[in-house]
C-alpha cells in the first residue's frame, strides 16, 4: 500500500495508518477504519473516498491487515481501531464500499441533521432494522441500484456493517465475548442502546459491492450472538456497598423485584458473608453503623 | 480553575502516560492533599496525567458527564477516577504490582477498585475510612458486580464510558461495572489500600438515583427482536424469553434453511438423473 507508515502502538492488532498521518495542524475530522483481506479492493475504497472529499488535510486512514493467514476478528480488531482512531467521527467500512455522487459535504450534512435531530445518536449507517420485518436501507449493492428503504434518518436496532460511523464522544464499541465477522453491527447497536445512545440510518448513498453471504459461520455466530445477549441482559441483583438493587428488563420481575427490595437489604446485612461490613441504613451517611 | 484543565509540567513527559487521574473536585484543599498524596506514593508527572472538572463554585457537571468528559480527554494506559478526599497508603509499586496480577488473572479485566460487592451481602473492601481502620474483606482479588466511587480504575483500552442516560453523583461505579459485565469485561476489587476521608451520605438524590438506575435498566435489559438486513433474532435475558425467542427462531429461520439446503441437495441429485432420463 502506498505510503504505509509503521504500525501504530496499539495493544492487541497491528494497526497501520494508510498514505500517511492527516497533514492538517487541527484535529482530525474523520478516521475511516477498514480490515483489509484485499489489497486492491482497499486502494480502490481510499482513492473514491479522497475524491469524495475526505481529503489528507483532516481526515486519517486506519486499517488491519487481514491479508495474510493471521486474521484479526471484526470485534477486536474494530475495538482495536476505535481505540487508535484520533478523529471526531469514526467510518468503520468494509474494504468494497466506493462512495458515488455523495461526497464528504453530504456526510456532514446528514450527520449535522441528526445532532439536532438526537444529540443522543452514537452510531449512523445506510442500513439497518427498524423492527421485525421493517428495514431502513440506501445502498446500491448486488440486490439493486439506488435502494431507498423508509423515511430517513430512521432510528434502527442494528446496522448494516458495510457502513457505520461512530461519533468519538459516545464512544461506543464491540463486545469483548464475541468474535467472527458477522452480528458485529447488532451487537455495536445494542452497547450503544445500552448505554443509553441511539443508532440510525441516514440518507448517504454509496456502493456496496459485494451482497454479503450466509454460511455455518453464520449460523453459528447467530447462535453465539443470542447466548451472548441472553447473559448480557439477564435479571440480576446488584449489591453496593450501600444498597440492594434489583435491575431486570421483566415488567413481571421489576415489581417483585421492588416489593423484595427491602427486606433483602435487610436480610443482606446479616448474612454471615456480610460479617465486617459495617453498612449503610436510611437517613444516616452510606457506611455508618447501624 | 476552569471547567476542564491539564496539568502540564515544565518538560515533556519522557515517555507515553501510564497513568490518568481524574477527580471531581468541590474542594481544592482537600484536591490540593490528594494530589500532594499521589505524587508521594510515586504517581510523579513524568508519566502521570491529572485531570479535574471544577465543581466549587457550582456543579457544572454531574459525576456521569463529569467523568466522561474527562475519559475523553485521559491519555494513561489506565484512568483512576477518584474523590478528591482520598489520601493513598499504598504507593504506586503495589498499585502496578495490583494491575499486573489482575491482568495475569484475568485479561479481561476492565474495572478495579477498592471496595464493591459481588451479590446478596457479599462484599470485598481494602480501605480505612470513618468506619473504620485498615479494613480488609475478601480473597482479594475478588471479581464484584459493582463498585464504590471512592476509587475506581479503568483500564482505557477497553473504552468504557458512563450511561449517557443517567445523571447524579450516586451509582456510577454500580453503572460502569454493569456496562463493562454487558461489553464481557469483568470488575474486581484489588488489594490497595486507601484512606476515604468521607462516607458519604444516603439522601434523597440517593434514592432518586437508585430509582432511575433501576428505570434504565428495566428499559436497557428489556427483550427484543433484532432485525438486522439478513436476519431476525429475539434476545432475552430470561430463560423464558431466551426459550420462546430460539423456538420461534428453529420454526421460521432455522429449519426452513435447512430445508431449502435439503432442497437444493436433492434437486443437484435429481437433475442430472432427470436430464439423462430425457436423454
Amino acid at each position: 500500500m502506498t505510503g504505509e507508515l509503521p504500525a501504530c502502538a496499539a495493544a492487541g492488532p497491528r494497526i497501520s495508518r494508510a498514505g500517511g498521518a492527516a497533514s492538517g495542524n487541527g484535529p482530525v475530522r474523520y478516521s475511516i477504519a477498514t480490515l483489509v483481506n484485499d489489497t486492491a479492493h482497499y486502494e480502490a475504497m481510499r482513492l473514491s473516498f479522497r475524491s469524495g472529499g475526505f481529503g489528507r488535510d483532516d481526515c486519517e486512514f486506519l486499517y488491519i491487515d487481514n491479508t495474510g493467514d493471521k486474521q484479526t476478528c471484526a470485534y477486536s480488531g474494530l475495538n482495536a481501531l476505535l481505540g487508535a482512531a484520533a478523529g471526531r467521527r469514526i467510518i468503520l467500512c468494509h474494504q468494497d464500499v466506493r462512495l458515488l455522487t455523495d461526497t464528504r459535504d453530504d456526510l456532514d450534512v446528514r450527520l449535522g441533521e441528526l445532532d439536532r435531530l438526537d444529540a443522543s445518536w452514537a452510531l449512523a449507517g445506510n442500513a439497518g432494522g427498524v423492527g421485525p420485518g421493517e428495514l431502513a436501507i440506501r445502498i446500491t449493492d448486488p440486490h439493486g441500484a439506488n435502494q431507498n428503504v423508509g423515511s430517513l434518518p430512521a432510528r434502527v436496532a442494528s446496522l448494516d456493517e458495510n457502513f457505520i460511523v461512530v461519533r468519538r464522544e459516545a464512544r461506543v464499541g464491540f463486545s469483548a465475548d464475541l468474535s467472527g465477522f458477522h452480528f458485529y453491527g447488532a451487537d455495536i447497536c445494542l452497547n450503544a442502546d445500552v448505554a443509553g445512545y441511539a443508532a440510525y440510518v441516514i440518507d448517504y448513498h454509496l456502493a456496496h459491492l459485494s451482497a454479503g453471504s450466509k454460511n455455518q459461520a453464520f449460523a453459528e455466530m447467530e447462535r453465539a450472538f443470542r447466548a451472548k445477549w441472553k447473559r448480557a441482559l439477564r435479571p440480576r441483583w446488584i449489591q453496593t456497598t450501600c444498597s440492594l438493587v434489583r435491575l431486570t428488563g421483566a415488567p413481571l420481575g421489576q415489581l417483585a423485584g421492588r416489593m423484595a427490595e427491602a427486606p433483602y437489604g435487610k436480610l443482606s446485612r446479616h448474612l454471615p458473608q456480610a460479617k465486617g461490613w459495617k453498612a449503610a441504613s436510611p437517613g444516616s451517611p452510606a457506611g455508618s453503623e447501624e | 480553575m476552569l471547567d476542564i484543565a491539564r496539568r502540564v509540567a515544565a518538560s515533556a513527559p519522557s515517555g507515553p502516560i501510564r497513568f490518568t487521574i481524574a477527580s471531581l473536585v468541590t474542594d481544592t484543599a482537600q484536591y490540593a492533599a490528594m494530589l500532594k498524596s499521589f505524587r508521594e506514593h510515586g504517581f510523579g508527572e513524568e508519566d502521570c496525567e491529572f485531570l479535574f472538572i471544577d465543581n466549587s463554585s457550582a456543579n457544572t457537571l454531574c459525576a456521569y458527564r463529569g467523568l466522561n468528559r474527562m475519559l475523553e480527554e485521559a491519555r494513561g494506559d489506565y484512568v483512576i477516577l477518584c474523590h478528591q478526599d482520598i489520601l493513598l497508603i499504598d504507593g504506586r509499586d503495589t498499585m502496578e504490582a495490583c494491575l499486573s496480577g489482575l491482568e495475569a488473572r484475568d485479561a479481561n479485566w476492565a474495572v478495579a477498585g477498592n471496595a464493591g460487592a459481588m451479590g446478596l451481602g457479599r462484599f470485598a473492601l481494602r480501605i480505612s475510612d470513618p468506619n473504620g481502620g485498615n479494613r480488609r474483606i475478601g480473597n482479594l482479588p475478588e471479581p464484584v458486580h459493582s463498585l464504590d466511587e471512592n476509587l475506581i480504575i479503568l483500564k482505557r483500552a477497553a473504552g468504557l464510558r458512563f450511561s449517557s442516560d443517567l445523571s447524579g453523583f450516586h451509582f456510577y461505579g454500580t453503572d460502569i461495572c454493569i456496562l463493562a459485565d454487558v461489553l464481557g469485561y469483568s470488575s474486581y476489587v484489588i488489594d490497595f489500600h486507601v484512606m476515604h476521608l468521607g462516607r458519604g451520605i444516603i439522601n434523597e438524590a440517593f434514592h432518586a438515583c437508585q430509582d432511575n438506575i433501576a428505570r434504565k435498566y428495566a428499559r436497557a435489559f428489556r427483550p427484543r427482536w433484532i432485525q438486522t438486513t439478513c436476519s431476525r433474532v429475539f434476545v432475552s435475558g430470561t430463560q423464558a424469553g431466551h426459550g420462546l425467542g430460539a423456538f420461534w427462531h428453529l420454526l421460521n429461520i432455522a429449519v426452513p434453511r435447512k430445508l431449502s439446503r435439503l432442497a437444493g441437495r436433492i434437486g443437484e441429485t435429481l437433475n442430472p438423473l432427470i436430464h439423462a432420463t430425457r436423454d
